[in-house]
């Protein structure tokens, strides 16, 4: 019998996401598309007449951006936020700020192949010599968060995401939810898929082809253990869902340019 | 020297300054012009570089975009913003949603005078007949609050008396562990803090608008007592016109 009502939200389009490069920890905000998915999203949970008590974000902008914007629309603008790095999006190493094509002329198709299809592989850490790595770490919300700076990571497979979240999970938003409060996580595609695999019990292999779509609102139905006890419903239109997770699984796909 | 920097920043136009009416604890959204009034505020503190590490708003959504729009400016959407119904504007009570022709056609011109010009005079209570009371007194957002601390209207010394304990307990041990604090709220709310800092009068604070959209900068000592006036941020324009007014008021014609 469902007790609780939880709910997931993958950030829409920023500039980057345009260019299918991996953003990771670089802060940047929502494109002008990812905007618009993040008003819908909100339009679609008010007419739903969802009301929510409480967001939790990680400390990237995008994800905050957006949960302000889905606040907004649903005229809940008064309901706390809380942020935390735990639910940042994968640190992806050395990669961060090459596109797919590239990291296939550096690497090799096969090792771009094996971090991203890999549970607990991460992809090398990225380090001073890497061109975002002073914006990421010079950066003064890294010196606020509830690890110092230097114990942050340099790069994560998608184990060591669920391995900073789960703590996180326990101890700040289980709590809440069992209040039988109303929650809404806004947060990244691995963040979200690491919570997924937690929640659902997805195994270390499966889990490598859950991707869920941006800016559709997922709703999870917990029991009073916070087992789910249905599948996850992904809300809304449903010509609009199946065009949203086709374009997630493109850009999987994207070919390198010659 | 400054011990502390505190930021106050009151917002701007809402839809219904625009209509003139009282707007209280109606969550009345910024108007065009308001939103530009906070971005053009956020503006002026990423000018001057300000860093802040908390910021405190009301649970009013005029409030919170304002704060938002300034987060966005300075790059600081990070922050951990904390929402409280201490930090509303004054409650109207029955005079919420009147504009001034209204109100002074229900209760008369005389009776208007006397509570604009008292401290401690509350205007009618919001009854459950108002057109608003379901929507403001029955709102979620004030679910927790006892029947004692929901009010049903509010003179300015009442709303003064909800929000300092606010202050006292939550904001000033942050600013004592050297957090700089940011806070969006409204012309009475923030009234309230003033009148705090700077031990004014019940005759002084009544006099005093703060402007709105415009960032308010306190550099207070270790004991929180203001080293000098306030001042505003922006460009010299703006400032100067801001200044002004605030010393024009207090000269206004009754």
């Amino acid at each position: 019998m469902s007790k609780y009502s939880l709910f997931l939200l993958r950030h829409g389009e920023g500039a980057w996401n345009k260019e299918n490069r991996f953003c990771s920890w670089v802060d940047q905000k929502l494109s002008e598309d990812g905007v618009k998915e993040a008003q819908d999203c909100g339009r679609l949970l008010k007419e739903l007449g969802y009301k929510f008590d409480l967001v939790f974000t990680s400390i990237l902008s995008r994800s905050i951006q957006t949960a302000w914007l889905v606040l907004e629309a649903m005229g809940q603008e008064w309901v706390p936020v809380v942020k935390s790095w735990r639910l940042n999006e994968r640190h992806y190493g050395s990669l961060i700020g090459l596109n797919r094509a590239e990291m296939a002329l550096q690497h090799g198709e096969e090792k771009v192949k094996l971090w991203r299809r890999s549970y607990d592989i991460a992809p090398p850490p990225i380090d001073e010599s890497h061109p975002y790595f002073l914006e990421i770490y010079n950066d003064r919300r890294y010196t606020t968060c509830d690890v110092p700076k230097e114990n942050l990571p340099r790069a994560e497979s998608l184990k060591e995401v669920l391995d900073r979240l789960l703590p996180y999970w326990d101890s700040t938003v289980v709590p809440e939810i069992r209040k039988g409060r109303t929650v809404l996580i806004a947060a990244h595609g691995n963040s979200c898929r690491a919570l997924l695999k937690h929640l659902e019990g997805i195994s270390d292999e499966d889990i490598a082809s859950v991707t869920l779509p941006t800016g559709i609102p997922v709703l999870l139905e917990l029991d009073e253990n916070l087992k789910p006890v249905k599948p996850r419903q992904l809300l809304g239109d449903q010509v609009k869902i199946q065009a949203a997770i086709k374009k997630v699984e493109d850009q999987g796909k994207a070919k390198p340019t010659t | 020297m400054a011990a502390y920097k505190l930021v106050l920043i009151r917002h701007g136009e809402s839809c219904w300054n625009q209509e003139n009416r009282f707007c209280g604890w109606f969550d009345a959204d910024l108007s065009e012009t308001g939103e530009h009034e906070a971005k053009r505020g956020g503006q002026a503190l990423k000018d001057a570089g300000y860093e802040f590490d908390i910021c405190y708003t009301s649970v009013l959504k005029r409030a919170v975009r304002t704060l938002w729009f300034v987060l966005d400016s300075i790059d600081q959407m990070w922050l951990p913003v904390h929402r409280t119904w201490r930090l509303n504007e004054r409650h109207y009570g029955g005079l919420t949603g009147l504009n001034k022709a209204e109100t002074a056609a229900k209760h008369g011109d005389a009776q208007v005078k006397i509570w604009r010009r008292s401290f401690d005079t509350p205007p009618p209570s919001m009854d459950e007949e108002h057109d608003f009371y379901q929507s403001i007194s029955k709102d979620r957002r004030y679910a927790d609050l006892t029947e004692d601390q929901l009010p049903s209207c509010e003179s300015l010394k009442d709303t003064i008396a909800r929000a300092l304990p606010f202050w006292n307990e939550e904001i000033v041990p942050q600013i004592k562990e050297g957090k700089r604090v940011l806070i969006a709220a409204h012309g009475n709310s923030l009234r309230g803090i003033v009148k705090h800092l700077e031990g004014m009068s019940e005759e002084a604070i009544m006099e005093l608008n703060l402007p709105t959209g415009i960032p308010i900068v306190y550099e207070l000592d270790k004991n929180l007592k203001p080293l000098g006036p306030m001042q505003f941020l922006g460009d010299e324009e703006t400032v100067k016109k801001a200044m002004e007014a605030v010393a024009a008021q207090g000269k206004a014609k009754k």
